[in-house]
């Protein structure tokens, strides 16, 4: 017997939190569910610069879209087109396995390290969500870092053991979108097709007290939508076109993933900006991706102006009839 | 037992696999030691401490966990008289009727008669450091160097913290817990 085994056994004990009080505080914590967020030294630099920064020039806006009938407008029509009459699929299972990859700055040592983490989301027919995260590698980013990294030693640079699964408990099928807005999947697959119609029925449960303004909620929403929800292709077509729509979203052609797959990339905000990049052929999100367009922004300092620093970089999406390798519940 | 990467704290996309993984656990803790009704609130409030100083996490000083739970026991701390009067609640009338009765399942493994009841009054009588050492390695099954990381007291006072603590129980109820 452990060391204080008996107090643990005769104390009382709590029965579990139901799902959705769980991912209600999982929400709030999160803040609304956005998993990802400008680092705080970004966004300071960013409100103290604010001003001045919007009289900089664009540092990677060289096909920035007008209103014409060619360039990556057209394009991106296109591609939404042809995702939209993919079919949606079938299986038992939904699956979205994504790689997270970040670079990052090794905490002894000024060399920079690349991370790998591999991100899959399965919604089973049992009406569970379950996530499942591997740390697949971490490695110097660049051979310059490379050379550093062996100056330093070669220091062990996974911090999780290296290919051993974590796996989050299983939660009710319900997506969380953005503050607000937590859709069961009956909900998700149901929602409109049409760009404007999805928009107002999104924008139906921007809170009162949100702390982003609607178009910035509308992006994250429509990311989340893309990313991590078993959303249909026509629906996933028109969160493109919605985003699209956003006053400050730009498209530009000629834009890769960190695998270094082409596409066509909505993108948003500076000095940090957020990249969604499509394939052309397919319409498939490939990534959503983070640069820094500025040199404001600190993580330029670290990588470079243009360069993705974090991003998310899709493997698989879509329904199948593999079985999840998880624990019994 | 699962456990989240300690590399995962100062990202926001890693953090929320931390909350995964250790919210549940950390609810239960809270709720074990005060008012259930709170647990929820304060197991909250946790993570959101914890998220804010996320860049601030040291791996070297002991993991994930314990770095938790340290920040949820210094809410507990807070909340010391309402732990203190639940305990002394529980050793006037036992546990609340709805906990599914552990209590016999005590005496089947012991000779002595360890209830809830009068482990909380035994609790009760140790003092806020004896009890967050003896609950954290009890509830939480930190080792006794998580212990020190979690409360950021040196190994030395967890050590004498539990040779007092083990005394009074010891005391109090006749055998070693």
């Amino acid at each position: 017997m452990r060391e204080f085994q008996l107090i643990d056994e005769v104390m009382p004990g709590l029965p579990p939190a139901s799902p959705a009080d769980v991912n209600a505080v999982r929400a709030r914590v999160l803040d609304g569910g956005r998993r990802r967020s400008r680092r705080p030294i970004v966004l300071a630099v960013a409100a103290a610069l604010g001003a001045f920064a919007l009289l900089l020039p664009w540092s990677g806006g060289d096909q920035v879209t007008t209103a014409t009938t060619s360039g990556p407008r057209t394009e991106l029509e296109a591609a939404a087109d042809r995702l939209a009459a993919q079919p949606t699929g079938s299986g038992a299972n939904w699956l979205r396995e994504m790689d997270q990859v970040y670079v990052q700055r090794a905490p002894e040592g000024g060399y920079l390290t690349q991370e790998r983490l591999r991100d899959q989301l399965w919604s089973t027919e049992d009406g569970r969500n379950t996530g499942v995260y591997q740390q697949l590698s971490v490695k110097p980013f660049r051979p310059g870092d490379a050379a550093a990294w062996k100056k330093a030693g070669s220091p062990e640079l996974c911090t999780m053991d290296c290919g051993r699964r974590y796996i989050s408990k299983p939660t009710a099928e319900i997506f969380e979108l953005a503050q607000g807005l937590q859709l069961p999947i009956a909900r998700v697959l149901a929602l409109p097709t049409d760009p404007g119609t999805l928009a107002e029925e999104l924008l139906r449960s921007y809170p009162s007290g949100a702390k982003v303004d609607r178009d910035t909620w509308l992006w994250r929403a429509g990311e989340r939508l893309l990313l991590d929800s078993p959303a249909t292709p026509a629906t996933r077509a028109a969160v493109y076109r919605m985003l699209a729509a956003l006053p400050g979203t730009t498209i530009a052609a000629g834009i890769s993933d960190v695998d270094g797959r082409p596409g066509i990339a909505l993108r948003r905000g500076a000095p940090i900006q957020e990249q969604l990049v499509i394939d052309p052929e397919t319409g498939n999100l490939l990534a959503s991706q983070d640069v820094a367009v500025d040199q404001v922004a600190s993580v330029a300092r670290m990588v470079g102006v243009g360069v993705p620093y974090q991003s998310f970089v899709i493997r698989r999406l879509g329904w199948t009839d593999e079985p999840p390798r998880l624990p019994k519940h | 037992m699962l456990t989240a990467p300690d590399g995962a704290i100062a990202s926001p996309e890693r953090f929320a696999t931390v909350f995964d993984v250790h919210y549940e656990e950390i609810r239960r803790y809270i709720g074990r030691r005060l008012d259930p009704g709170v647990a929820e609130d304060l197991a909250a409030e946790t993570f959101l401490i914890a998220f804010r100083r996320r860049t601030r996490f040291d791996a070297a000083r002991g993991g994930v966990r314990a770095w938790l739970y340290g920040i949820a026991t210094n809410l507990i701390g807070r909340h010391r008289r309402a732990e203190l009067r639940r305990y002394r609640a529980m050793a006037r009338t036992g546990p609340p009727p709805d906990d599914s009765g552990h209590d016999q399942l005590v005496a089947d493994r012991l000779s002595a008669e360890v209830t809830a009841a009068r482990l909380a009054e035994a609790l009760a009588g140790l003092s806020r450091g004896e009890r967050d050492v003896v609950l954290l390695i009890a509830y939480g099954e930190l080792t006794y160097d998580e212990v020190a990381a979690a409360l950021g007291v040196a190994n030395g006072t967890v050590a004498s913290r539990l040779s007092r603590a083990r005394a009074k129980l010891r005391n109090a109820l006749g055998v070693e817990v």
